[in-house]
């Protein structure tokens, strides 16, 4: 492994174990949510949709231009 | 050099516990609590546990952007899917939720079953390019 696959598996492991309370929750979840509730899961998703890493990438393009 | 291991080793434990439940939890199985709608309870564990794996998947895609390049350009444009089509089917079904909510017809509920079906997709999208930048370090 060179040291950029490291951190990037360092990387995933860490963005897995974030996740992992607040799906164990959602799956637990056995009542609607409140008004309370559903209003700040959708304030939630619109402030996570508004971070950088929601927005699409420009993926590089293939050369049009043969050589 | 053990540790290299070991590292490797770390996402895959975890995404196999991330992985196992929610193939398990998202089908509906989980129990409803008496005078709950199943309807809008599986609704919104749907929403939120989706968001949560592709929000891991396009922040994780975004962080490691030009070594996920290397391995697959499938992988970006994968995440790009997420970013546009998983945002907006997020957006609908928690729309389609709270038209139920307020009138909790057949058609409603009909909408909300073909949002649910759209995320899961994307979901499962978001998991299985997971599952392939895992795989490869």
């Amino acid at each position: 492994m060179t040291g950029v696959e490291i951190i990037a598996a360092v990387d995933l492991a860490l963005a897995l174990l974030g996740r992992l309370n607040n799906i164990r929750t959602a799956l637990k979840q056995s009542g609607e949510l409140t008004p309370e509730q559903d209003a700040a899961l959708d304030a939630r998703f619109q402030i996570a949709f508004g971070e950088a890493h929601w927005q699409p990438s420009n993926p590089p393009q293939a050369s049009i231009v043969s050589s | 050099m053990k540790c290299k291991y070991l590292i490797a080793l770390l996402p895959m434990l975890l995404f196999s516990s991330l992985a196992i439940p929610i193939s398990i939890g998202l089908t509906g199985c989980a129990s409803v609590e008496e005078g709950a709608d199943s309807v809008v309870v599986n609704a919104e564990r749907v929403a939120q546990a989706s968001f949560e794996i592709m929000d891991a998947f396009v922040l994780y895609e975004h962080n490691n952007r030009e070594m996920l390049r290397r391995i697959s350009p499938e992988i970006e444009k994968a995440a790009n899917s997420v970013r546009t089509d998983g945002r907006k089917a997020i957006e609908q079904l928690r729309s389609a939720t709270a038209a139920y909510k307020n009138n909790r017809s057949a058609e409603n509920k009909a909408t909300v079953d073909t949002w649910i079906k759209t995320v899961e997709h994307l979901k499962s999208i978001a998991l299985q390019h997971l599952t392939a930048a895992q795989r490869k370090p």
